[in-house]
């Protein structure tokens, strides 16, 4: 609806029965006025047709015996009629007999000459109707009358029932809107209260409110069934609570019990490794005196398996500290201070650099990204990523190695990148497994432990870890820091060095 | 006395019977065009009128076979103009006749009786053979009405009109409607020289 006034139920209610009332008013009052009108003009129309005739039977022997006079004086009686403004008498050659005028002016709205039609013609014309009637002697025409009567009696009539429709209808709408009002409010009441709690509990999130009302009727049901809604949220609101704190005090209890176990499994770990590595170190110590001290009784075949037992003591104590390494960073305590990536990723490359000398290396650091987190597992991290794309670039005759920052879906990213062997994406799950190794020993040397650590560095930090590559086209791996990581970032990427060596 | 125009009055005292000729001549005054209608062509319309207007009692038919009977007293001045105006006519069932007599006493059995000038000096014999007839005596003699007749032709601008003696109409029996009363010229005088 477009009316004004209508935005609101209440609005609308009234409206809609003033307009309905209005409408029904309307339509009697046309009817009965037009049927008034109808009614009034038929009547008019008879009495004239009477009255014409009784002129006309008295005027007969005025006709025959040829005097107007007399005509005119039997006409004059007419006067007695306000209704009647002029009245022609016609002879049988259709002329003008006898007049009669009910004031000055109105011998116009007469015909010299009889109207033509011999039997009563009427018509209404302007604000008077005519009405004409042959006269009969002995059956034969001797002559005609014709009657013009006023129409005021009509419009008279017709505005006098307007004006009283008009008063009615008014009077009528102004008890109709009291009424309505009044009644309004045992309807929009409720309503309006019912919109009130539905603002409440939507806005305020308060399902203990009530909408009030209770009348018996159909908004009353309404107001019923929206009050048992409320109830049965507020039930179910009370569950839910329920269900989530007893979910959160077992998630609490697991997650004890977890760390409990967590920690007694690495405990046990620690002590296996270190316990394992004084055995180790005798079968290692034991086996270089033999190599040494029976050199000569020992045939190469002897030799060799010595120098295969050293090898394997050797690559077993490294194992052993690496699982050491991620223990202890399991098990290390975070430090929170602010630490410069970008620096400590030159730094790296820079030994990295003097411990290999003669590789070429195209070291890009990204500079100004500053995080917060624990300086020597940052270190860590950036040694093991760094460490790992120089050893799996080492067959590039161009190498190239970039650490660098990226926005990855709103959070800050900090990623090493490098034109080494790759991987393939197949098992990029399988990448940040411990003691996982996607290359060779022989190919690339290594414990598959560095990118575990990583990952733990990481995800102590409250971050993630992932990688893309492809098979010899290099990989890079991204780590976040969560919030450690958000204060860092890239204050000034043009800064950051490009490095040749 | 012949009623006519009334230039040729002092003609008629010498030729009565010219004067009933010229009286074929213009005589319906501003309404009929010039040679329309004559004089006695409309009192021949006016006797027949007169029929529809008035009423006698029952018995005044019992004698007549239900035939209304226009009679004329004396010379005829209609001729045939009576004959042809009411031939084949009736009123209230009653077939109109024309009848004409010589002797009053031959014609009491008429309605209405046209008394003709040539009996105007016997006019109060007249009247008192037909005292309380039922006859509607009619005349146009001057002074006839006042001299105790019932209707009485007359002329005035050029128009044929009546007089009426009220009393000798209410002697006879004889009804006169209101609409014939309006028309005429009331006379209250009795019977006059009788």
């Amino acid at each position: 609806m477009k009316w004004p006034g209508a935005s609101t139920v209440r609005g609308k209610l009234l409206l809609a029965s003033i307009l309905s009332k209005a409408a029904a008013f309307l339509v009697a009052g046309v009817v009965i006025t037009g049927y008034d009108m109808m009614a009034l003009r038929e009547r008019l129309v008879r009495r004239l047709a009477v009255q014409t005739d009784i002129v006309g039977a008295n005027c007969l022997s005025a006709l025959l015996f040829n005097d107007p006079q007399s005509a005119e004086t039997t006409l004059a009686a007419l006067r007695a009629d306000p209704r009647v403004r002029a009245v022609g008498l016609y002879s049988a050659d259709r002329r003008m007999f006898a007049t009669y005028v009910r004031d000055a002016g109105s011998e116009r709205i007469l015909p010299v000459e009889a109207p033509a039609g011999s039997g009563p013609d009427y018509r209404g014309r302007d604000d008077h109707l005519r009405l004409s009637r042959t006269i009969l002697f002995q059956g034969k025409p001797v002559g005609s009358v014709l009657i013009v009567s006023d129409l005021s009696e009509v419009t008279d009539t017709i505005t006098r029932d307007v004006g009283i429709f008009a008063g009615v209808l008014l009077l009528a709408l102004l008890i109709a809107l009291a009424i309505n009002i009044r009644l309004q409010r045992a309807i929009s009441g409720p309503i309006l209260s019912l919109a009130e709690t539905a603002r409440k509990v939507s806005q305020e999130k308060d399902y203990a409110a009530r909408a009030a009302g209770s009348s018996g009727d159909e908004i009353g049901a309404l107001v019923t069934a929206f009050n048992e809604m409320l109830e049965e949220i507020q039930m179910q609101e009370a569950e839910l609570r329920t269900a989530h704190d007893r979910l959160e005090q077992r998630v609490a209890e697991r997650t004890a019990q977890l760390e409990t176990s967590n920690r007694e499994l690495e405990a046990f770990s620690y002590s296996v490794s270190h316990d394992l590595r004084a055995p180790l170190r005798s079968i290692e110590g034991f086996s270089r005196a033999l190599l040494e001290d029976c050199a000569d009784r020992l045939d190469e075949a002897g030799k060799d398996s010595l120098n295969r037992v050293i090898a394997s003591t050797v690559r077993m104590g490294q194992l052993i500290d690496g699982l050491l390494n991620l223990s202890r960073v399991t098990r290390a305590e975070i430090r929170g201070r602010t630490v410069d990536l970008s620096s400590l990723a030159g730094e790296i490359v820079e030994e990295l650099r003097q411990g290999e000398n003669g590789r070429r290396v195209e070291a890009v650091v990204a500079g100004g990204a500053m995080v917060e987190g624990d300086p020597a597992l940052l270190r860590a991290v950036l040694q093991n990523l760094i460490g790992n794309a120089w050893k799996f670039t080492r067959k590039r005759d161009e190498a190239r190695i970039e650490f660098g920052v990226a926005k990855e879906s709103g959070e800050t990213a900090f990623f090493v990148r490098d034109n080494g062997a790759g991987f393939d994406m197949t098992y990029s799950d399988k990448l940040f497994g411990a003691f996982q190794r996607l290359h060779g020993q022989n190919e690339f040397p290594g414990i598959g432990i560095g990118l575990a650590t990583v990952q733990r560095i990481v995800n102590r930090h409250g971050g993630r870890t992932w990688a893309t590559g492809a098979p010899d086209q290099g990989a890079t791996i991204y780590f976040t820091l969560g919030n450690g990581g958000r204060n860092g970032g890239q204050k000034d990427r043009a800064a950051g060095g490009r490095q040749s060596g | 006395m012949v009623a006519g125009a009334r230039r040729f009055r002092p003609a008629l005292l010498l030729l009565a019977v010219t004067a009933l000729l010229a009286a074929g001549g213009p005589a319906r005054g501003e309404e009929g065009a010039p040679g329309s209608l004559s004089d006695y062509q409309v009192k021949a319309a006016y006797l027949y009128y007169f029929t529809t207007f008035v009423d006698w009692p029952p018995e005044a038919f019992e004698r007549t076979g239900n035939e209304l009977v226009v009679g004329v007293l004396g010379e005829d001045p209609f001729g045939e103009i009576l004959d042809a105006t009411l031939r084949g006519k009736s009123v209230n069932n009653r077939a109109l006749v024309v009848r004409r007599f010589a002797n009053i006493k031959d014609a009491r059995d008429s309605h209405i009786l046209f008394i003709s000038a040539s009996e105007q000096d016997r006019i109060p014999s007249i009247l008192k053979a037909l005292d309380g007839a039922a006859v509607l005596t009619v005349a146009d003699v001057d002074g006839f009405a006042t001299r105790g007749g019932q209707i009485a032709f007359h002329t005035i601008d050029r128009k044929v009109r009546f007089d009426i003696n009220v009393a000798a109409v209410e002697r006879s029996r004889i009804k006169i409607s209101a609409q014939l009363m309006k028309l005429g010229r009331i006379v209250r005088a009795g019977r006059e020289g009788v």
